[in-house]
């Protein structure tokens, strides 16, 4: 059925059911392709933002090149 | 000694079946005589080397030991985090101080990053052809 069928009985829809049907869409494009959907959580394991502990390891590098040196 | 270390980017199967092509390198990791051979992310947008809690482990270190690191970004951020030194070998060439945040999460990948693996290596990138060049920095040669 095309999509130009189906709107005037998608609109006929309480506004409760059409939340509904957004949600579900959503949520079945975001399973069949790479989409990101808001709310939903994502594996992002790199550090890009980890200054501190950057500084904390570039330190133990320091100190140790140190000792060697010393 | 090679000069340069040539390496093919590996390819991977995605969530969706896709096949994707990574950077990942091969390298020897060792601590206090313990050594592992380990796959690790070139990941030019860490800050930080990332060691696996399993990793850690399977070099003996111990964690109440190590340091306590700042807290991580990302989805490391719900994981505490400690900064281990290692020794690091990268196929023929000579080796290399390499510290790591290791951190207690298990499914991450060993990541290499910033501090301090991109400092000792000068690496790029020839996506296109689908390799990478690895060589260490001018003051090794």
């Amino acid at each position: 059925m095309a999509l130009q069928e189906l709107l005037p009985e998608l609109r006929k829809l309480a506004i409760t059911e059409k939340v509904q049907l957004i949600e579900m869409l959503t949520q079945e494009v975001a399973q069949q392709s790479a989409v990101f959907v808001a709310g939903a959580v994502y594996e992002v394991w790199s550090p890009y933002d980890s200054g501190a502990a950057a500084a904390q390891l570039q330190k133990m590098l320091d100190d140790n090149k140190t000792k060697q040196n010393g | 000694m090679a000069d340069v270390l040539r390496v093919a980017y590996s390819q991977r199967m995605g969530a969706q079946g896709e096949v994707v092509l990574r950077p990942l390198l091969s390298l020897s990791l060792t601590l206090d005589g313990i050594a592992i051979e380990a796959t690790g992310l070139l990941d030019t947008g860490a800050d930080i080397n990332v060691l696996p809690y399993r990793a850690g482990l399977a070099l003996g270190a111990d964690w109440k030991k190590q340091p306590l690191l700042a807290t991580l970004s990302g989805n490391l951020a719900q994981y505490e985090a400690r900064g281990v030194l290692l020794s690091g070998i990268i196929g023929t060439f000579e080796a290399v101080s390499l510290v790591f945040a290791w951190t207690r999460a298990e499914q991450v990948p060993l990541i290499l990053g910033q501090v301090n693996l991109f400092q000792e290596f000068d690496i790029c990138f020839f996506r296109a052809e689908g390799v990478f060049e690895v060589r260490p920095k001018r003051s090794h040669l």
